[in-house]
């Protein structure tokens, strides 16, 4: 698949300068939502998805992944200053980066989180670079059987292996895919589930289910739990010899960047696990293992480089196989398939530009992260001091009429309020929300592909999935998704038992 | 079950000519989802998960209210278009997060509701709504 060669004209026909601006401005924006306790990156990509609709788009997607990349980062840094994690990604930062604080190294420990974080960004940008390519053209022979199961497998990943419920995951899972077929059936065009709605005819408008889903119930919990008042926040600045350690500790930040970029490729697992995972090997093979916890730099480097690297890990099955790796993706995924861009394996022969410009301009943010995390972060600390009606109002703003943009119609708020409120009782009662979103982005691939399968498969699916190994093998990996909870719960209650 | 199977339905025929047809996909979800919901009640009644101790309510009257306060905004927004109806919507935010000072109230929810007027018609191109009974004109 050609990549080199067209490279540089790619660059040169797709308004690079826009596209940088984008990222720019993304980083910025997923900084703080990064540092806000509550927001977090996928709050800040679901308001921005409506702001794209009018952009080119990879300058659309810069923008989307810019706020991915600085939000990643952004929650390092409540983290250490305030030991409460500005996103859960950050959780495992909080272990090392804390201490350091209390210390009186917060500069230290700003500093590595943001060298780390800038590393793990372009080994990930450039696993991206080789992979996504490679495997999407591995995923050009699969027909309508390999990609049905590829999408159960990303969905019951998802629902199964990121939250404590996996009955829950799928139960959410499945409701994603039962509003995805509100609209028109995908082969015949008749209408169904539309009860009459005319508004409903093309199907639930996503923009306003996933501000809905997302939004709305940050808000009610916000009001539902006001928040504390800040402490004293430390003065922060970039400290050169703790960046320096980029050189002196080349191989910590390497493998754990790795880590992160191979967890980030399978979906359902996600930058928590990728920064622990990380944290915990970093110890093991560390020769003081014992000053883990109490403020040792390579913790706050082990856990900062994998979750960073989690992000770019986690477009390549999105981009090579329409798969999201993590629900923040499945959102990115949505905007891409509102501009018309269908992530997958075609995508590198059809649109192989908006391929290469999404290459180009996720290493380009990566890069940008460094010097934006120097110069800008000891200002933007400065924003967890805006008062939280404040910061809600303007939450909320974006929600409304980014959601009302799409379509210029209040059908859509109307929407977005009954998703918002379906959002907090899932938020109250435990289930997971992504698993819905990811069930809505991959309900036409899963009905297509199913309905495709069914009529090639005439009345013998079993020997006709017997010759597919591929998908069988898929299969397996599906049923071991949907087993493995159920071997942890049991293991745990044996535990819990004695 | 019964109805998962002819669902999936490969031996039953469609209008279409073989496999599922239009109804059949829904049929199969709805399907999934009851049996994952048996599971789910037969898991809460016979391994009920034990108390954490954690409060897990604060204010509810709080979100309640604001979602009453949205539903009302959307009816007012209707009526009288965005110019009108949003500063009402800000300042019920402000004294539900707390704030009482309408010295702070006032202003905030003018200043919001005409920043985000700029950022979204010249910022953003978005055409904000007028009112069907009262509008400024924009």
């Amino acid at each position: 698949m050609e990549l080199a060669l067209p490279f540089l004209d790619q660059i040169a026909g797709m308004n690079f300068g826009a596209a940088v601006i984008a990222v720019l401005i993304g980083l910025v924006i997923g900084v703080v939502f990064g540092i806000l306790p509550g927001l977090g990156p996928l709050l800040g990509v679901t308001l921005a998805i409506p702001f794209t609709f009018n952009m080119n788009p990879v300058t659309g997607v810069a923008l989307l992944m810019g706020i991915y990349q600085g939000g990643s980062f952004g929650g390092a840094v409540t983290a250490i200053l305030l030991g409460i994690p500005g996103t859960p990604i950050a959780a495992a930062t909080l272990l090392d980066g804390r201490p350091m604080a209390l210390a009186g190294r917060s500069s230290e420990a700003v500093t590595l989180a943001t060298g780390a974080s800038w590393f793990g960004g372009i080994v990930s940008g450039f696993a991206l670079l080789i992979f996504a390519p490679v495997l999407a053209e591995f995923a050009l022979s699969f027909g309508p059987a390999e990609i049905f199961c590829l999408a159960l497998l990303g969905l019951t990943a998802i629902a199964t292996l990121s939250e404590a419920s996996a009955l829950k995951g799928l139960l959410a899972g499945l409701m994603g895919l039962m509003f995805a077929a509100v609209g028109t059936d995908p082969y015949t065009g008749i209408s169904r589930f539309n009860f009459g709605v005319t508004e409903l005819s093309g199907g639930i408008t996503f923009v306003a289910l996933l501000v809905g889903l997302f939004a709305i119930p940050e808000v009610l919990k916000q009001i539902e739990f006001p928040a504390r008042k800040d402490e004293r926040l430390a003065s922060v600045a970039f400290h050169m010899r703790s960046f320096a350690t980029v050189a002196t500790r080349f191989f910590s930040y390497l493998r754990s960047s790795v880590v992160g970029v191979v967890v980030g490729i399978i979906p359902g697992i996600g930058g928590v696990v990728s920064s622990f995972l990380s944290y915990k090997l970093a110890r093991d093979l560390s020769k003081k293992p014992e000053a883990f916890g109490k403020g040792e730099p390579d913790g706050v480097v082990a856990t900062e480089a994998a979750n960073s690297a989690t992000t770019g890990g986690a477009l390549i099955p999105m981009l090579s196989l329409g798969i999201p790796g993590d629900p923040i993706v499945a959102v990115m995924m949505g905007g891409l398939l509102v501009h018309g861009i269908t992530p997958g394996p075609a995508l590198f022969l059809t649109d192989a530009d908006v391929a290469t410009g999404i290459f180009v301009m996720f290493l380009v943010g990566a890069v940008l992260l460094l010097p934006l995390g120097a110069l800008i972060v000891p200002f933007f600390v400065k924003a967890l001091r805006i008062p939280q009606g404040l910061l809600l109002s303007v939450v909320l703003m974006l929600a409304v009429y980014g959601t009302y943009a799409v379509h210029s119609r209040l059908f859509d708020l109307w929407t977005m309020l009954v998703f918002g409120v379906l959002g907090y009782g899932m938020v109250k009662f435990d289930v997971p929300r992504a698993p819905l979103i990811i069930g809505f982005v991959l309900g036409p691939v899963v009905e297509v592909n199913l309905r495709r399968m069914s009529s090639l498969a005439h009345s013998d699916p079993i020997e006709y999935l017997a010759g597919r190994p591929i998908s069988l093998v898929i299969l397996a990996l599906v049923l071991a998704a949907l087993v493995y909870p159920a071997i942890s719960s049991i293991r745990a209650a044996r535990t819990a038992g004695r | 079950m019964l109805e998962t199977y002819t669902s999936f339905g490969i031996s039953v025929s469609s209008h279409i000519g073989g496999g599922i047809d239009a109804a059949g996909y829904p049929r199969l979800l709805g399907a999934a989802s009851v049996c994952i919901g048996v599971l789910l009640f037969a898991g809460a009644f016979f391994m009920p998960e034990p108390a954490d101790g954690r409060s897990r309510h604060g204010r509810l009257w709080a979100p309640v209210a604001l979602i009453a306060t949205l539903i009302v905004y959307f009816e007012i927004l209707l009526l009288f278009g965005y110019a009108i109806a949003t500063p009402f919507l800000i300042a019920g935010l402000l004294l539900l997060s707390g704030e009482r000072r309408p010295l702070v109230i006032v202003p905030v929810a003018i200043a919001v509701t005409a920043g985000f007027f700029v950022l979204f018609r010249f910022g953003a191109g978005i055409l904000l709504p007028e009112g069907r009974l009262m509008n400024l004109g924009w």
